[in-house]
């Protein structure tokens, strides 16, 4: 798990992404070719994991590296950073089809788009997605009980609801929101995050 | 519910998994503004941002990123005897060329013709779903090659200028070991440009959709060839299809 860290290092903490904003914006295919040698690794791996097939997940890197290709004009370069957009749009591509392959809730798909706007990142801070918290997250994540790693999985990896995960878990649903309620508040501790009050 | 107990539900929203009373109740506060929950909204996009991070990266196949790079028209270099694949488009008289009527009545029809070949193109439903909303673009518009050939390949092309193209073929030939197949967009001016790789299923039946704007314009033809596995920069002959767009 640890040894791609470096990698990752590299990746998240590398050079302001200013100018490669900039060039995506004013349509230069090199920046596109940059943007996929600086994320394809990680949005690959994300979406195999979740589509769990080869072939649907370069189908689905197409379609993120062209999502944030044709989005980008939204995006502030100033104020953006692009490794949680791209990891969001690839995740949630892979979730939507996963559901439409699964027949479930086709009308979750524009729901889920307003999580990938581009301006919805405008505000984020650089540095919500640096090493440290990465290994932070990765840590706090051993951590967790199986239970509660699962249920997170479920969320994440599959887009299950709490109601969907108790089905899909035979468990009550109280259950399983305890499992998802600790999991997330032992991660946010974790991480340093104080609770919303 | 009181901002307390929304406590885990702002991650929970960012991952489009609340159910749809939380995400209504959720919604109201981002609605009117409330910092609390925008707040929390941020931080629950940050974490499902962050938990992409989990999985272990992994080498995706080279030919993704020719791939992703050609559907925005990355034109390689030189060394394409190109004058010669446009006097074989040229020979390619048997394409013929059509329009989608601009009635609505005809083009329901025409949708639904369409809907059952599409079923019988492809058992993917993401694909028929993304190529039922390509058909129903208002300014669509379709070429049939291999019509009245008795050889295959056979099929359709749609250009829609916002949208792509979108290439449906049966009776291709399965390509050989190592090699896949290629669609170009033939410009009237300039070297094809690569735009996408795909293969044909056991049936012989495509179905490849270009998710990119085209200069409609300036493309003379959308062809397809066979190249090796990783995709060609420039095309190799003969072209398997040739479908010329009207002027
Ligand atoms: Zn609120």
């Amino acid at each position: 798990m640890v040894f791609f860290l470096p990698l990752l290092a590299a990746v998240l903490e590398g050079k302001d992404e200013t100018d490669l904003v900039g060039r995506l914006q004013r349509r230069d295919p090199q920046a596109l070719a940059e943007l996929y040698d600086r994320y394809g690794r990680i949005a690959y791996g994300l979406i195999h994991r979740v589509v769990r097939n080869a072939a649907a997940a370069e189908d689905l890197v197409q379609e993120t590296f062209l999502r944030v290709w044709n989005r980008v004009h939204g995006f502030d370069p100033a104020k953006g950073t692009l490794g949680p957009w791209v990891l969001t749009v690839a995740r949630n591509r892979a979730i939507d089809y996963l559901r439409s392959v699964d027949g479930r809730m086709a009308q979750s798909a524009f729901e889920i788009e307003k999580m990938e706007q581009p301006s919805v990142f405008n505000d984020f801070e650089r540095e919500i997605m640096n090493i440290d918290r990465v290994k932070l997250l990765k840590e706090a994540f051993q951590k967790l009980t199986p239970n509660q790693r699962e249920v997170l999985e479920l969320a994440y990896y599959e887009g299950l609801s709490q109601t969907e995960m108790a089905e899909r878990l035979k468990q009550p649903l109280g259950t399983v929101k305890t499992w998802v309620r600790t999991a997330l508040k032992t991660l946010r501790e974790q991480l340093g995050e104080a609770a919303i009050a | 519910m009181t901002h307390e107990e929304m406590g885990e539900l702002y991650e929970l929203y960012a991952l489009g998994v609340l159910e749809p009373e939380e995400k209504s109740e959720m919604e109201e506060h981002l609605a009117r503004n409330c910092p609390v929950c925008q707040a929390g909204m941020r931080r629950g996009l940050a974490f499902g941002a962050l938990l992409g991070t989990l999985p272990d990266s992994e080498d995706p196949p080279k030919r993704l990123r020719r791939r992703i790079l050609a559907s925005v028209g990355v034109e390689s270099g030189t060394g394409y005897s190109w004058m010669g694949a446009l006097a074989f488009l040229s020979a390619c008289l048997l394409v013929w060329v059509g329009f989608l009527s601009k009635e609505s009545s005809r083009k329901g029809e025409e949708t639904e013709r369409m809907r059952t070949a599409l079923r019988q193109s492809t058992s993917d439903l993401s694909k028929v779903q993304a190529a039922l909303s390509f058909l129903n673009e208002p300014d669509t518009e379709q070429v049939v090659f291999g019509k009245g050939q008795p050889l295959p390949p056979r099929g359709r092309v749609f250009v829609n200028a916002a949208r792509g193209v979108m290439l449906m073929a049966s009776n291709l030939p399965a390509a050989p070991t190592g090699k896949i197949y290629e669609m170009w967009l033939v410009p009237k001016i300039g070297a094809p440009i690569p735009a996408g790789l795909f293969q044909a299923d056991a049936q012989g039946n495509a179905l490849y959709i270009l998710n990119q704007a085209v200069n409609r314009s300036a493309t003379k033809a959308i062809a397809v060839t066979l190249e090796p596995e990783s995709g060609s920069t420039t095309p190799t002959m003969p072209l398997v299809i040739a479908a010329g767009l009207s002027d």
